[in-house]
């Protein structure tokens, strides 16, 4: 991958590429929203597991502000109980810790006052002189998503932006934004306008934590890693994909949240459209941030927009009610805190995609993502034609329909591929039986596979976007959902169509029936 | 009557042994177990050594079909073999993953039947990588056919009771063209990494120039192979002539190599041993800690799989001890 701070790693001359982590310039991260839910599970626990595992520049310094009065001790207290308790599949070392903890430090004060970015500028210079952060800073936007322009727009007015001459030398200055990039297109437009008058957009990181997770990224070694996969995959080979996003939770304390947002923003605009590019787009010529950005947006603006007439055809919406799982008694989503009990909202989305390209032309893309639906899983279902002529044509083939060849990629929880062809089942006469062929991430590879925070933080870092998301991406991607969300905002759907525990409302079952599909069960 | 032993017969018994716990999983309705493997190790060890836990750490990161090669003084000739399998749950799954293990036990005398039989014991198409546990073993002219065909051999010339003679040997392997790695070296990344890092400072970078002198000092009586690897890398990083010397602070700690001292007109650069995991940096008034992580023969042996092609800098440094 690309790697802005392989200029200095070049001119090292004790660089150790086979042996070493990747190196990063040192750098102080300030990070807004730091009493939030965000930081506390996730940004830290990513940080100190970077830390143990020596991948954080020898200069580094957190800067973390909100407006809860603490001091630097009792915010790093706050951080200990966090980490501790969301470091995932990781020890816990108290040594480590000590020594992280002397790296962060805590600024109390209200986004919309400027003097809030005064103290944070004499922090930073502070940070720079005790802990060599070498003028590099990096924001990172863990606010609630109205804060963002305004805290861009401070950023830019107290001298702190890209902008304006670095107080602190020759440092870069980037900056870090947690989706949702805007309500709808119109909002995502204006959002980026205030990001454009104050950061170029090679410093903006626009985070899609999908996109970090390992088994994604394996979807790029996959493809263009081997050379037998890639000439099957287009319309001549490729029946059609299903890609499936399923939760078994519900909104939890999220309500108010969620009902506002929906699986169609939240999953569909906000991750699955950007898999569906990784799994579609094109090769890129080289592997570097733009290069591979530019063909997943390509992608995206590939992707057929629905006429509204379409919609209700290829796109289906789902509400869950309540149900009985496994002696529990599970409530439906209107009956959860915080929720009106006549809203609208959709806890569950499927939609219908076509790719306008050659590659692609008449293959059905479907999406489906939802909560409370039997299993926690995600995972993309490559559907491949049937052999031209059967030569067992007196073969059953039971429910796989005559179309025995799919190539799972799952991305979690049991991250792996699997391929699943016809075998001949053992014994006298010609009887045929689908297997499948399994590749296990956890078993040939037994080394923790790092979260997705942890890759991006250290891409971000690096100054590699390769796995962010471009302006021009997450308007493509809004283009592609709008005319679905104008329609199902002015439809009144017979909400809760789909009991809790239950794959989903059979209006998305039909949805492919109509092209002779079903969904799979994964 | 003479021992015999054939590959064939070792390799049935790992099918039962696969078998035997594939009808347990039917049985209990655990699923079973996964067969995983992605590379060969063999491991050749002298007498009642202990392996059994770095292996068990080992294949857990890196599944492999493991070979120990025991080599026993006994009293009549042996040459006795045996196929079992290393399993365990990861965390938070249903299934045992398991990897196979073929011990091989031969005296001095039979050693030289053991080439034949393991070369029947490879599982195809995956990397070999021998790892002589006894650098002494690498001299036996038993192993002379087995060695080509190793993707990397790996030897500790720290725990050789020739250190020398390992070095010397290490290099006629690396002169024909082997992959070789030697676990003295891997276990002073960190002391490597650190310089690194301390020269990614714009400041500290653009004093490197000034550099003349190393001093390295470390806690045994006599200069193990880890100091002089590391200041050999520092003079070659370098490119230049600089001057080396070595210390010993004549008493014994959990760790060996004690500081590294990089000085040069107007620049003075050290990372000190403050206690069993950690180090202190200092350079032009700037001090930092960093954590060194507890080595195992695992850890160290894992980062020499993950390099399993020639590694051009160790073999740069190799080439002047
Ligand atoms: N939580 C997740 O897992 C997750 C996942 C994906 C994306 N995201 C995105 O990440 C962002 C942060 O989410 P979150 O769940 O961490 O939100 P959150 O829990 O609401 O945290 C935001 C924090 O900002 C601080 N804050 C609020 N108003 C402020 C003000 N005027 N001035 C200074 N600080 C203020 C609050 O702390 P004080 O009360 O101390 O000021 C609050 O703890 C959101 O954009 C969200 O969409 C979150």
């Amino acid at each position: 991958m690309a790697d802005s701070s392989s200029n200095s790693s070049l001119a090292n001359p004790f660089e150790d590429p086979l042996r070493f982590q990747r190196r990063l310039e040192p750098v102080a991260l300030v990070i807004f929203g730091a009493n939030g839910d965000l930081t506390m599970r996730k940004l830290l626990p990513a940080l100190y597991r970077l830390a143990y595992e020596r991948r954080l520049p020898a200069g580094f310094a957190v800067i973390g502000n909100s407006r809860t009065p603490m001091t630097d001790d009792a915010f790093r207290q706050k951080m200990y109980e966090s980490v501790k308790q969301f470091l995932e599949d990781s020890a816990f070392d108290e040594d480590l810790w000590m020594e992280f903890a002397r790296k962060l430090h805590y600024i109390a004060g209200d986004l919309n006052d400027p003097a809030c970015y005064e103290a944070i500028k004499a922090k930073l210079a502070e940070v720079d002189q005790d802990h060599a952060t070498g003028g590099n800073i990096l924001y990172y936007l863990s606010t609630q998503p109205s804060y963002y322009a305004p805290v861009i727009e401070h950023l830019g007015a107290a001298g702190l932006a890209p902008k304006s001459a670095n107080p602190f030398g020759a440092g870069y200055r980037r900056l870090v934004i947690e989706k949702p990039f805007g309500h709808d297109l119109e909002t995502a437009r204006t959002l980026n306008d205030v990001v454009q008058r104050v950061f170029p957009e090679q410093d903006v990181y626009r985070i899609d934590h999908y996109l970090g997770k390992e088994t994604v990224q394996n979807v790029f070694a996959f493809r263009f890693g081997n050379g037998i996969f890639e000439p099957l995959w287009d319309r001549r080979y490729v029946n059609h994909v299903q890609i499936t996003a399923a939760e078994s939770i519900g909104v939890g304390g999220r309500g108010a949240f969620y009902q506002e947002t929906g699986a169609l923003r939240d999953m569909i605009q906000g991750h699955l459209l950007q898999i569906m590019a990784t799994v579609a787009m094109e090769p890129s010529a080289v592997f570097e941030p733009d290069a591979v950005r530019d063909e997943r947006a390509k992608l995206l603006r590939s992707i057929r927009i629905m006429k509204d007439s379409e919609v209700l055809a290829n796109a289906v919406p789902g509400q869950y009610g309540p149900a009985r799982i496994g002696g529990e008694e599970i409530k439906g989503f209107r009956q959860e805190d915080k929720v009106s009990p006549d809203a609208q909202t959709d806890t569950f989305a499927s939609a219908t995609f076509f790719v306008d390209n050659w590659r692609w032309a008449g293959v059905p893309f479907y999406i489906r993502s939802g909560k409370r639906l039997p299993k926690r899983v995600t995972e993309i279902a490559i559907q491949f034609n049937e052999a031209p002529h059967s030569v067992f044509s007196g073969e059953p083939l039971g429910s796989f329909g005559g179309r025995p060849n799919m190539l799972i990629l799952r991305i979690q929880p049991e991250e792996g591929i699997s391929l699943r062809f016809l075998s001949k089942q053992p014994g006298t006469g010609m009887r045929l039986r689908p297997v499948s062929m399994d590749f296990n991430y956890g078993t040939s590879f037994g080394a923790r596979t790092p979260t997705a925070y942890e890759t991006l933080l250290v891409d971000v870092m690096a100054g590699d976007s390769t796995l962010y998301t471009r302006q021009d991406m997450v308007e493509a991607s809004w283009q592609v959902v709008r005319p679905i969300m104008e329609v199902w905002g002015n439809t009144k759907f017979d909400f809760p169509n789909y009991e809790a525990g239950s794959w989903g409302p059979r209006a998305a079952e039909e949805m492919l029936g109509r092209h002779g599909h079903q969904w799979r069960t994964p | 009557m003479a021992a015999t032993l054939q590959a064939d017969k070792l390799l049935r018994d790992l099918a039962n042994v696969w078998e035997e716990m594939g009808k347990q999983g039917v049985e209990d309705k655990s699923g079973g177990v996964l067969r995983a493997c992605a590379m060969n190790l063999l491991v050749c060890v002298e007498g009642d050594v202990e392996v059994g836990e770095t292996l068990a750490d080992l294949v857990h990161e890196f599944p492999s079909r493991v070979i120990v090669l025991r080599v026993k003084k006994t009293s009549k000739p042996t040459l006795e073999g045996r196929a079992i399998a290393q399993c365990w749950m990861p965390f938070g799954r249903r299934q045992q993953i398991c990897a196979e293990q073929i011990e091989l036990m031969a005296s001095p005398d039979t050693l030289r039947d053991t080439p034949s039989v393991i070369r029947g014991l490879w599982a195809s198409e995956l990397p070999i990588v021998m790892w002589f546990r006894h650098a002494g073993l690498l001299r036996y002219p038993e192993f002379a056919t087995l060695l080509p065909m190793a993707h990397k051999v790996i030897v500790d010339s720290r725990d050789s009771e020739d250190p020398e003679r390992t070095i010397t040997e290490l290099q006629a392997l690396q002169q024909k063209g082997h992959a070789v790695g030697d676990l003295a070296w891997s276990r002073i990344t960190r002391w490597r990494e650190s310089v690194a890092q301390m020269f990614d400072h714009p400041s500290c970078a653009a004093k490197s120039g000034a550099i003349n002198a190393i001093t390295v000092t470390h806690t045994s009586l006599s200069t193990p192979t880890t100091s002089r690897y590391l200041a050999e890398w520092v003079a070659s990083s370098l490119g230049r002539d600089v001057a080396i010397e070595y210390k010993s602070l004549s008493q014994p700690r959990a760790w060996e190599i004690h500081s590294l001292e990089l000085r040069g007109d107007g620049f003075a650069a050290t990372i000190t041993r403050k206690d069993a995991n950690q180090v202190e940096i200092r350079w032009d008034g700037y001090t930092s800690a960093l954590m060194f992580p507890k080595l195992t023969p695992s850890t160290l042996l894992l980062e020499e799989f993950e390099v399993l092609d020639r590694d051009p800098i160790f073999e740069r440094v190799l080439a002047r001890l």
